[in-house]
């Protein structure tokens, strides 16, 4: 397992992130959990996302991208919470809706 | 030649008999249609205002001289609702005249547009022009509608009977944009062309167009997954939402207006007990009303959904609003209105529904620059 590992939402992902779910439309924040985060989680063992360069995030797309890695059993909220770091120099709230997100979600099955 | 049997001679004579009943059906059908759609063209046509064609076999409706939710909701509403009358449930040909339009709000051209869009695309009017129109005689109302696509619809495109007087040049509207899903790329690609537009007079900061691009996903993504999950009264052309921008250089006055015409947010919110008690303290009903139930919506953790991580999205579409100084968050849903801005709240009640829901950000600016208030 690495030690760490830099996740770009604007260069590996999207400039434009979209709705929540993948039936809404695309980019969404279902698309970029599975691809990226879920994979990312069992690569390495902390994870810095960038979260710089995009045209913005809707709040249903960071919940889902992050929340739902709690929702659908990923992990627990701490131990997420834990292996998660951001970049966020163009807007400083994002770290804080997720981490709202996060501890919001409980484990649905 | 093969002999039938008794059945068999039967079941071709059952057949031809049958065959017979629905040709003398659709005759006798499309007889008491032209009849129905004579009653209609001559009751239409005593109520026409201006001078209209009485050779065409069509349904003659005069659009009135203002089209505004914000000025004249009442008749732009009963417009709109004669339009899908006609055409989506009675299945008549109808002929608009703009003669007589002498303004129009862009919100409310974008919900007519949304019309003519759904009137046009449903499959069973697909191969038969149902609508068409003629060019209104005001200049500043036809430069509108023009920019906004309008014509390009009605398929009037020649431009043989446009106004010949020149706008003032005062507003400007980007073309309507529609989609049945969330587009995120497309938005940044719309806002990108407004800002460009408007760059010259005006300036949006990075970090405010970054507001204005989740407000505006949040709203699609609402449209996309709430407005469409009950069956509208009317028949929809896919779960669709209508985007457009409009820039006054004149008031310095800049909108995002998009448009969905699903089942509204009031029929989407079920009323709790305390959102009773709420109307009853507020407003003495017993149960509480559109403009009520839109307001509701409106404040974090609302979500008709029951999940978690629910009843953000107004949040985002309000964060908007509050970065800049002079901002408005409108919001039109079936017969009810909500308007917030940082300083204010309003709502208002109609007598007749929109018949979907219209969110309208609004900012005016004198400054060069709209940008983050500390």
């Amino acid at each position: 397992m690495k030690p760490e590992l830099h996740i770009s939402v604007a260069r590996m992902f999207s400039r434009t992130p979209g709705p929540r779910y993948e039936w809404q439309g695309p980019w969404s924040g279902e698309q970029f959990r599975r691809q990226h985060l879920e994979s990312a989680l069992k690569e390495a063992e902390r994870l810095v996302i960038d979260l710089d360069g995009t045209r913005g995030y809707g709040s249903s797309f960071l919940d889902e991208a992050f929340g739902g890695l709690v929702r659908e059993g990923v992990m627990t909220a701490k131990d997420l919470w834990k292996r998660l770091s951001f970049i966020s120099a163009e807007d400083s709230s994002y770290p804080k809706e997720i981490e709202t997100s996060i501890f919001g979600a409980k484990r649905k099955h | 030649m093969k002999k039938l049997s008794q059945k068999e001679r039967a079941f071709l004579i059952r057949k031809a008999l049958a065959g017979a009943g629905q040709r003398s059906r659709r005759r006798s059908s499309q007889s008491i249609k032209g009849s129905y759609l004579q009653e209609q063209i001559k009751i239409y046509g005593d109520r026409m205002p201006c001078e209209w064609d009485k050779r065409r076999q069509r349904v003659p409706v005069a659009i009135p001289r203002e089209i505004s939710l914000k000025s004249n909701f009442l008749e732009t509403v009963n417009i709109l609702n004669t339009i899908r009358d006609l055409v989506i449930n009675k299945r008549l040909p109808i002929d608009l005249y703009f003669d007589h339009l002498e303004k129009i709000e862009t919100s409310a051209a974008l919900a007519l547009t949304a019309e003519m869009f759904r009137c046009r695309q449903i499959g069973k009017f697909r191969d038969y022009n149902l609508l068409t129109g003629n060019y209104p005689k005001n200049p500043n109302a036809f430069e509108q509608l023009k920019m906004l696509g309008f014509f390009e619809l009605l398929e009037i495109e020649d431009g043989s009977e446009a106004p010949e007087e020149q706008s003032d040049h005062s507003r400007f509207t980007l073309k309507f944009m529609t989609d049945g899903q969330v587009r995120s790329d497309k938005l940044g690609y719309f806002i990108d062309l407004f800002v460009k537009a408007i760059g010259s007079t005006i300036e949006i900061d990075e970090q405010t167009n970054r507001y204005l691009y989740a407000a505006i996903v949040e709203a699609m993504k609402n449209a996309r997954e709430h407005a469409y999950k009950l069956r509208p009264e009317y028949q929809t052309a896919g779960h669709r939402w209508w985007l457009t921008a409009d820039f006054n250089r004149a008031t310095g006055e800049f909108s995002f207006i998009l448009f969905d015409q699903g089942v509204g947010i009031p029929r989407t919110l079920t009323p709790t007990t305390w959102d009773s008690f709420e109307a009853m303290r507020k407003d003495f009903e017993r149960s509480p009303s559109d403009s009520l139930l839109i307001e509701m919506a409106t404040r974090p953790g609302r979500t008709s959904t029951d999940q978690q991580g629910r009843g953000k999205g107004f949040a985002t579409m309000r964060k908007f609003v509050d970065a800049c100084d002079d901002g408005e968050l409108l919001i039109y849903s079936n017969r009810g209105h909500y308007k917030y801005s940082r300083s204010d709240q309003d709502r208002r009640e109609f007598d007749a529904s929109l018949g979907g829901t219209l969110v309208e950000w609004r900012v005016r600016h004198t400054s060069a620059t709209v940008s983050l208030i500390p």
